[in-house]
Formats: structure tokens, C-alpha cells, sequence
């Protein structure tokens, strides 16, 4: 796939910018999360401890209220009434009611509690005024109830006097049995003795709707938390649970205990724990709730004495609470990172658009040789200068371009010219060596006819020559010499005209060598003779057959043997030999003891019109050999020759060979 | 006149005893669980309202500690009836043919109650043992093997639970006194990390002052409707009266009508520690854990399940 380069830096800017915020969010994300998350639980801790302190003010405020009944007259007058003589009761009734009113005004004050009793030192209740709905009610003497089996009663009586004693926080009861619907009750009561002889006397002894106080302290933790809510006894036992059944166990025969349901707080409430408040993480809990135990204590004198407050928050939802914050925050994070990648983008197109245009521009350019795109020349940067320098860079192109193409058109112009003239030329050449040729012929022709003349009127005055004196022979015998000669000349010029313009024809038939070797030997028998050259033919009786127009093999040997006797030197040989080739092929050649030849002299022997040695008196026009390599060549056949000067020259030719055994016909050549 | 009424009635009623001494001795069994004496003071009173209510008869009480013992002297009939846990009884029904003839409904905090369990419990200290499971490799002691409340029943549970306590555990322990407190003792202080009572044990000995409830906890922890006490395990039938040999009918019926009839405010009641007793219950809950267990009757037997 080929991306441009503003997609690479859009892809790899968008990349950037998403990973970027994808990092630094996770990495904020994660340790955000648990900073909140330890301040979520450290505030359920701060929250309880905070509730645990109103509790523990609201507690000595009744503290208060008790030592300020303790410490009234009326008591004491009762007290002293009470005991001796009998003429007292009526004052003793009379401070028992007396006492009664104070009860029930500080009921009347105090909406939280539901009793102020003075008990006697026999655990024998005296005074009692309670609440009952909105009335308060004082008992009636036979409702009385001896308490004195009871913990608070026994336990104050150990008290020393001015201090307080805090009751467990139960039910209550009357005669022995729990009252329903049931009342949540805690005590607070102080001994008194009879200040004449320091004397235990009784107590005083008021009881509260502890319940409302720990559903205070329930909303007052729930207004942020969420979750499970327990509050429970230093023993373990509920006084607060979703499940009202658990509650107050100890007081109804029944087990519940958070010991029991989450076992692992179980160690906090041993007698000896010194751990005021734990938060336990789910890897702890084993389950999915992290679970916050603080306790409250409410005794000052005896700090092993609380109230736990335990609360199980699925640790996965204070997680989502907390990280909701965080998601919004995250959200803001993807809306500007996304705006970022956005602005990311734009630059990317704005800074890659005069690259690309110039890319497309050079594209262009290089396909149409033009361009239209206009350049971003006005940028100040980098690719400004790129542009400029390609903007000038193309105006130069183009301007060579012109140049270029003026000077082709004028080199075209003048190749056309040359090549008509050439061509002009060429055909007036060719016209000229037609007209050389037709001029040859035609000229050889017209020389012909006065030539026959001359001969046949020199032969019919040789045949007269009985009336000449010696003279007038040799005259004639120099006419008729020069005449032959003149006609075979002619004759050669004619053959060579057939040769170049294609006339002469060719009758190939089956030859025999020997014949056509003595007939050409014969007719060069007396030229040889009159240079004292000796023949030596080692040809004739061979029987050799060759593929050949006779005549023209004639005209071959005789002018190959001509030239042996001319070139050679008097008193000199000439050999003739024949050799097989192969099956196809007969090798002719002619030795001679001539002078021989140089290379160069060799390669003009098969040029029209050159001779060799023309200095030295050999008669020919020098076209001999030329006619002789086209005749063979006519005949399918090769020449060729070797030669070295002073050595003599030796010639050949080769011919196909015919080795048929019944021949159509014998072919005897003419003369 | 009264007095000379009642006086009249002391004396037939002597010679009446005297006659049925003679006539009818019944020996009584009874399971003591916490020692001799403490059987005597639970029971005997008891026993003294059959010998009252039923003077033409005599009633003896036997207390006996091992339930092995109690199992293999009822085996050679010399007894006529027994008091005992359901394991026991089912033993020696399938062994002798003894028949239930009331069950005990207890009193436990002042509820009555006519079934109990186990209890499977810890030191608070031990806070690696939750579950069962998390007993794999730790101490355990229980009273004895054959103690139904005190053992099987917490044996039953962990094996329903894929524990099997004579494999998986580092050692099973019981006590050589015989008594569960010491059981209590032994995982109060650390000796053992896991121990095993009857329900109730451990309620009554907080009630007594001996143990602080705060350094145990109960593993398994069950909560069944009105039962009122901590519980690791299924709940079973209580104890059983049961007649240990054949009897005339008219013996079974009135000792039964007799038992049936005692309210839960007379002496015998207060001391027995019971509100009563109730028709038998149903015990094929208890053959069951026995056949599983491969105990008592079912030891040597291969069991298809």
C-alpha cells in the first residue's frame, strides 16, 4: 500500500497524539484511582471515628445528668428518711415523690431517655418514672421490680462514689423478659452513699434509646459511604445489621456474630487488641468486599470497651464511584486528545500540501513536460526555496528545450536535404552505369559489325595473298591479328555487360573434364609453343564429370591456361592437376613459373579493368579474371588463388562434381 | 387426720415397693458424657420420679462413660433400658433390637430443644482456617471416635464437604478424659488449632465463666431458625430412651406415659436439664451418617452409594 506522505504524518501525528494520551491516562488513571480509593476508605475510618466522637459527647452528657441527679438534696433527705424510725415515712414517701418529680422533668428535657430509676441497696427499685409514647409515667409502687441479679446493679454497687458506670448496650426487660417491640437501651448509673457514714445506699440509674444513637451514626457514615453497615458489641454481637433477626442475639438466645460472618475481623475483638480501626483489602477478605473495621470506645475508664462500627463496600463499586470522577476527567482527556489528533491532521495537510504540490507539479512535469500546478514560491521556508529553485529549474528545462527542439527541426530539415541529394545522386549513378552499360553494349555491338567486316574482308585477302609480295602477307597477317584480337576484346566486354546486368544465361549440363581440358590445351598448345612454355597435363584421362555449361568451362580453362603462358617466363612450365575435393567437389589447378605475386597484388586480380605487370607488355583489357570468378560462380563453383612472388602463382577452381553413371547424353563442346 | 392420711398412704405405698422389688428390677444405662458423677446429678432424679409415678416397679441407673461399653453390656442383656446419644442407639437397635420409646427434649438456653449437632471451632488467632478445607494439614481433637455430637456428626460434615479427616488432617486427636471441655481447653490454648463439641458446649461453658467466647470462632458456621446455637453441622434427633431388651408392653407403655408426662417444672426436669420428653423422632438421618461413616453396626459392611 502506498500512503502519501500527508497520510504518513497525519497516521503517524494521530498515532502519536492517542498514544501519548493513552499512556499518560492509563498511568493516571491507575494511580489516581488508588490515591481516591485509599482516601474513600480513609474517610469511612475519619467518618466513623467522627460519629464515635458525637457518640462518646452525647454519652457524657448524660454522664453529666446522672451525677447531677446524684448529687441532689432530695436524695439524701430520702435516704436519711428512709432509714430508722418509723415516724419518718411519711416524709420518706413524701421524698420519694419529691424525687420523682425531679425524674420526670429531666424526662421531660431529655427525649432520648426512656427511664430515671433510684435503686435501693437491696437492688430494689424506689423511684421510677419512665416514658411511655409521649406520656411519662411514674411506676406504680406493686410494679416495682427487685434488680438486683441484674449486671448494672451489681456493677454500679462496686463503684466508688462519683464515678460512673456504663451499662452493655442491650433490650430491655421488664420482669426478667424482653420488651417488645424491643427497646435499645444503654445505662448510665452511679452509686450513692449516704453521706452520713459513707454508706452504700442505692443507685441512680438512667436509661436511653441507645438506638436512635446508632442510627445517628449510621447516617451520619452513610451520607458518603455506601455499602454493608455493622455495628456491633465488643463482643461481636450485632446492635446494628440489615438483617434485624442477627440483632441482639445475646439478649434473645440467638449466635450472630460478625466473628462468625467475617472471620477475619474476628481477631480484632479479642480482649487484648490494641487495633482501634483496620481496613481490609479483598485479597484479605477473600471476596469482593473490602471491609473497614473501627471501633468506638465509650468508657473512659475502661478502653477495652467499644462499640465496633464495620462496614463492607464491594470494592469494585467504591472503585467505579471513585473512577467516575476519573472518567470524566478521562473523557475530557479523549475529547482534547481527539482535538488534538484533529489540529495534528490539519497541520500535517497544511505542511505536506506544497509537498505534495510540488510532487505533483515534478509528476506532471515529468510526463507532460509542462506544468500548470501553480508552486507555493511565496512559503518562507525550506520548501518555498525548494519551490523557487524548482520554479527556475523548470524555466531553464523549458527554455532548452526549446532550443532543443529548434535545433531538431533544423538538423531534420538538413538530414532530409542530404539524404534527397544522396538519393539524387544515387539514382543519377545508377543511370549513368545503366547508360555505361547499354553504352558498352550497345558500342561492342556497333563495333562488332565493322570488326566482322574488317575480318572477312582481311580473311578473303589473305586467300588472295598469292599476288602479295611478303610485305603485303605480313600486312594482311597484322590486320587480321589485330582484328581477333580487337573482336575477342570486344567480345569480353560484351560477356562482362551480359554478366552485370544480369543477361548472360548459363545451359548447365553433365561435362567431362577430359574433353574440355584437351580442347582448351589444343587451342593454347601454339601460343604456348611460341614462348617455349612446356604443358604438363595431368587432367585428361581421369574421367572426371562436372556440373557445367561446356562452353563456358571452356572459356574458363582457356583463360586461366592464357594467362599461365602470359604471366610465365619463357622456357617456363605449366602444370595442370586435378584433385577430388570430396564426394561433391573437383579442385582444377593451374601452376605456372611466373613471377608470382604480393598479397596486394592478389586481392586487385578479381577487379574489372586491373592488370597485373600492364608494364610489361601482356596483352588483355584486365577483365579476363573478372569474367572468369563470375562464370564460375554462375556454374556453382569457386576460384581461388596462392602465389608468392618468385615462386610462381597457382590457380584453382572448383566445381560440382557429377557422379551419375549413365549420363543423358555425351556432350562434346564445341570449338 | 391429713397426717395420719398420708401417713397410712407412705406405709402401703413401702410394702407396694417392697412387693415389686421383688417382683420388677429394671436397670437403666445412661450415657455419662461428663463423668460419673455429673450423671448421677443430671439423672437420678429422673429415675426417682419413675420409681415414684411406677412404684409397683424399680428403676436403677447405670451411668457409663464409653458408649462401647454401654453397646456391648447391652449385648449381653444387662440392661433394660438406655439413655443414650442416636448413634449408640441406632447400634444397638440394628444389633439388639432396642426400641425407642421417648426422646429427650432438652433445654438449652431456655428453649426447648430435640435435635443438636456439631460444632467445628478455632482460636481467633487462626486466621489461615476459614473453611473446612483450610483444615487440610492442621491439628484437630474431638472427644472420643464414637461420640456422635462430639465427632461423627462434624466427620459427616467434612466429608459431605470433601474433607476426609483421617487423610487430610496433620493429626486427629481425642481427648483421654473423655469429656469436651478439654476439648475447649486444648484449642483455647493453642494446642490444637481446631476442635470439634456438641452444640451447646461451648455456650455453656461461656455461661459458666470458663471461656471467653471471643477467642474462638466457628468454622462452618450454620444458621438454622430457632436454633439458638453456633453449629457447623446438620442437626440430628437428640438423645434417645430406649428399651434395651424385650419388655412387657405394659412396663413400655407406662414408663413411657410416665416421661411423656413430666413438665419441664418439676426436679427431675430442672436437674436432667430438660424441658421433656417427646414421642421418638425419626433416626434414619443417623443410620445414614453411620453407613457412611462405617461405624457402630456398619463397620465391616461395604456400602453402595
Amino acid at each position: 500500500m502506498k500512503l502519501s506522505i500527508a497520510h504518513k504524518l497525519s497516521l503517524s501525528s494521530l498515532f502519536l497524539v492517542l498514544f501519548s494520551t493513552g499512556v499518560v491516562g492509563w498511568v493516571f488513571n491507575s494511580k489516581t484511582t488508588n490515591i481516591l480509593v485509599d482516601h474513600a476508605l480513609k474517610d469511612i475510618t475519619t467518618e466513623a471515628q467522627e460519629a464515635g466522637a458525637v457518640l462518646q459527647r452525647i454519652m457524657n452528657m448524660h454522664d453529666e445528668d446522672v451525677l447531677f441527679l446524684a448529687k441532689a438534696p432530695a436524695l439524701q433527705e430520702m435516704i436519711r428518711a428512709g432509714s430508722g424510725d418509723k415516724q419518718n415515712t411519711a416524709r420518706y414517701s413524701q421524698w420519694i415523690n419529691h424525687l420523682g418529680t425531679i425524674f420526670e422533668s429531666l424526662l421531660e428535657r431529655k427525649n432520648e431517655y426512656y427511664k430515671v430509676r433510684f435503686i435501693d441497696r437491696h437492688g430494689q427499685e424506689l423511684v421510677s418514672v419512665y416514658r411511655d409514647a409521649s406520656r411519662i409515667v411514674h411506676t406504680k409502687s406493686k410494679q416495682l421490680q427487685n434488680k438486683a441479679h441484674r449486671a448494672y446493679v451489681r456493677d454500679t454497687f462496686k463503684l466508688a462514689n462519683g464515678q460512673i458506670y456504663l451499662s452493655e448496650i442491650n433490650l430491655n426487660r421488664e420482669f426478667g423478659k424482653v420488651v417488645t417491640p424491643h427497646q435499645e437501651v444503654f445505662r448510665i448509673a452511679t452509686p450513692i452513699y449516704d453521706e452520713r457514714n459513707n454508706e452504700l445506699a442505692g443507685l441512680v440509674i438512667v436509661t436511653f434509646d441507645i438506638g436512635r444513637e446508632l442510627r445517628a451514626i449510621q447516617n451520619y457514615i452513610f451520607k458518603t459511604a455506601e455499602g454493608v453497615m455493622y455495628i456491633t458489641n465488643d463482643r461481636g454481637s450485632y446492635l446494628l445489621h440489615p438483617d434485624t433477626e442477627k440483632t441482639y442475639g445475646f439478649d434473645l438466645d440467638k449466635r450472630f456474630r460478625i466473628q462468625e460472618d467475617i472471620p477475619q475481623l474476628a481477631e480484632y475483638f479479642l480482649p487484648d487488641s490494641l487495633v482501634n480501626h483496620i481496613t481490609l483489602m479483598p485479597e484479605k477478605t477473600n471476596g469482593p468486599d473490602v471491609v473497614n473495621l473501627t471501633k468506638i470506645p465509650f468508657d473512659i475508664s475502661d478502653p477495652q470497651r467499644f462499640i465496633a462500627v464495620v462496614i463492607t463496600q464491594n470494592y469494585a463499586s467504591i472503585v467505579s464511584e471513585e473512577s467516575e470522577v476519573l472518567n470524566e476527567v478521562a473523557l475530557w482527556a479523549l475529547l482534547l486528545s481527539l482535538g488534538g489528533a484533529g489540529i495534528a491532521v490539519l497541520f500535517s495537510v497544511r505542511i505536506t500540501r506544497p509537498i505534495q504540490q510540488m510532487t505533483q507539479a515534478v509528476n506532471e512535469f515529468s510526463h507532460k513536460h509542462s506544468s500548470t500546478m501553480s508552486l507555493p514560491v511565496t512559503l518562507g521556508d525550506e520548501v518555498g526555496v525548494l519551490a523557487r529553485s524548482f520554479n527556475s529549474m523548470i524555466l531553464q528545462v523549458e527554455q532548452s528545450q526549446a532550443q532543443l527542439h529548434d535545433m531538431n527541426i533544423n538538423l531534420e530539415s538538413r538530414v532530409e536535404a542530404r539524404t534527397n541529394d544522396l538519393n539524387r545522386a544515387c539514382v543519377e549513378a545508377e543511370r549513368a552505369n545503366q547508360v555505361k552499360s547499354e553504352f558498352l553494349s550497345r558500342m561492342s555491338h556497333e563495333l562488332r559489325t565493322p570488326m566482322n567486316a574488317i575480318l572477312g574482308f582481311g580473311q578473303m585477302l589473305e586467300l588472295d595473298a598469292e599476288g602479295f609480295n611478303e610485305t603485303q602477307c605480313s600486312n594482311v597477317k597484322e590486320i587480321l591479328d589485330a582484328g581477333h584480337h580487337l573482336l575477342n576484346l570486344i567480345n569480353e566486354v560484351l560477356d562482362l555487360t551480359k554478366i552485370e546486368s544480369g543477361k548472360l544465361e548459363i545451359y548447365m549440363d553433365k561435362v567431362s573434364v577430359d574433353d574440355v581440358m584437351q580442347q582448351s590445351i589444343t587451342l593454347i598448345q601454339s601460343q604456348a609453343a611460341s614462348r617455349h612454355i612446356e604443358l604438363t597435363d595431368h587432367v585428361s584421362g581421369k574421367g572426371h564429370f562436372v556440373k557445367a555449361d561446356p562452353t563456358r568451362f571452356k572459356q574458363v580453362l582457356v583463360n586461366l591456361l592464357s594467362n599461365a603462358v602470359k604471366y610465365n617466363r619463357e622456357y617456363g612450365q605449366i602444370t595442370v592437376d586435378s584433385e577430388i575435393i570430396n564426394r561433391q567437389r573437383l579442385r582444377i589447378q593451374i601452376i605456372d613459373t611466373g613471377a608470382g605475386m604480393t598479397d596486394k597484388e592478389m586481392a586487385k586480380l578479381f577487379t574489372p579493368f586491373e592488370r597485373l605487370n600492364a608494364l610489361n607488355n601482356v596483352e588483355g583489357a584486365g577483365i579476363g579474371l573478372v569474367i572468369t570468378e563470375h562464370l564460375i560462380e554462375l556454374m556453382g563453383g569457386s576460384i581461388g588463388v596462392e602465389s608468392s612472388p618468385g615462386k610462381g602463382s597457382k590457380f584453382w577452381i572448383e566445381l560440382r562434381r557429377d557422379t551419375a553413371l549413365h549420363p543423358a547424353h555425351e556432350i562434346v563442346p564445341d570449338n | 387426720m391429713k397426717f395420719v392420711q398420708s401417713y397410712f398412704f407412705l406405709i402401703i405405698v413401702s410394702l407396694f415397693s417392697n412387693c415389686a422389688l421383688s417382683a420388677a428390677e429394671y436397670k437403666i444405662a445412661v450415657r455419662a458424657h461428663h463423668g460419673i458423677d455429673d450423671a448421677y446429678r443430671q439423672w437420678q432424679l429422673t429415675i426417682d420420679a419413675l420409681n415414684k409415678k411406677l412404684p409397683e416397679y424399680e428403676f436403677h441407673l447405670q451411668p457409663i462413660i464409653s458408649l462401647d461399653e454401654i453397646s456391648q453390656r447391652v449385648g449381653q442383656g444387662e440392661f433394660d433400658f438406655v439413655l443414650t446419644n442416636p448413634s449408640s442407639f441406632v447400634e444397638i437397635e440394628e444389633l439388639y433390637g432396642a426400641k425407642a420409646l421417648v426422646a429427650l427434649n432438652n433445654k438449652r438456653a431456655n428453649t426447648a430443644q430435640d435435635r443438636f449437632g456439631g460444632v467445628i471451632f478455632t482460636h481467633v488467632k487462626n486466621t489461615d482456617i476459614l473453611t473446612i478445607k483450610d483444615l487440610k494439614g492442621k491439628t484437630l481433637m474431638a472427644v472420643s471416635e464414637p461420640s456422635f455430637g462430639g465427632w461423627r456428626v462434624a466427620w459427616m460434615e467434612m466429608l459431605q464437604q470433601g474433607f476426609d479427616p483421617y487423610k487430610d488432617l496433620k493429626s486427629l486427636m481425642f481427648t483421654s478424659s473423655g469429656i469436651q471441655p478439654d476439648v475447649v481447653r486444648a484449642v483455647r490454648d493453642r494446642k490444637v488449632d481446631v476442635g470439634v463439641v456438641r452444640t451447646d458446649r461451648l455456650e455453656r461453658m461461656e455461661d459458666d465463666g470458663e471461656i471467653d467466647m471471643r477467642y474462638f470462632r466457628i468454622i462452618n458456621n450454620k444458621e438454622v431458625k430457632d436454633f439458638p446455637f453456633f453449629l457447623s453441622t446438620e442437626l440430628y434427633p437428640e438423645w434417645v430412651f430406649a428399651s434395651a431388651k424385650s419388655l412387657p408392653l405394659e412396663v413400655l407403655q407406662k414408663v413411657k406415659k410416665t416421661l411423656l408426662n413430666l413438665h419441664p417444672v418439676t426436679a427431675a426436669a430442672k436437674a436432667g436439664k430438660y424441658m421433656g420428653w417427646v414421642e421418638p423422632r425419626n433416626y434414619s438421618s443417623v443410620r445414614e451418617l453411620m453407613k457412611r461413616l462405617k461405624v457402630g453396626p456398619y463397620a465391616n459392611q461395604k456400602i453402595s452409594e
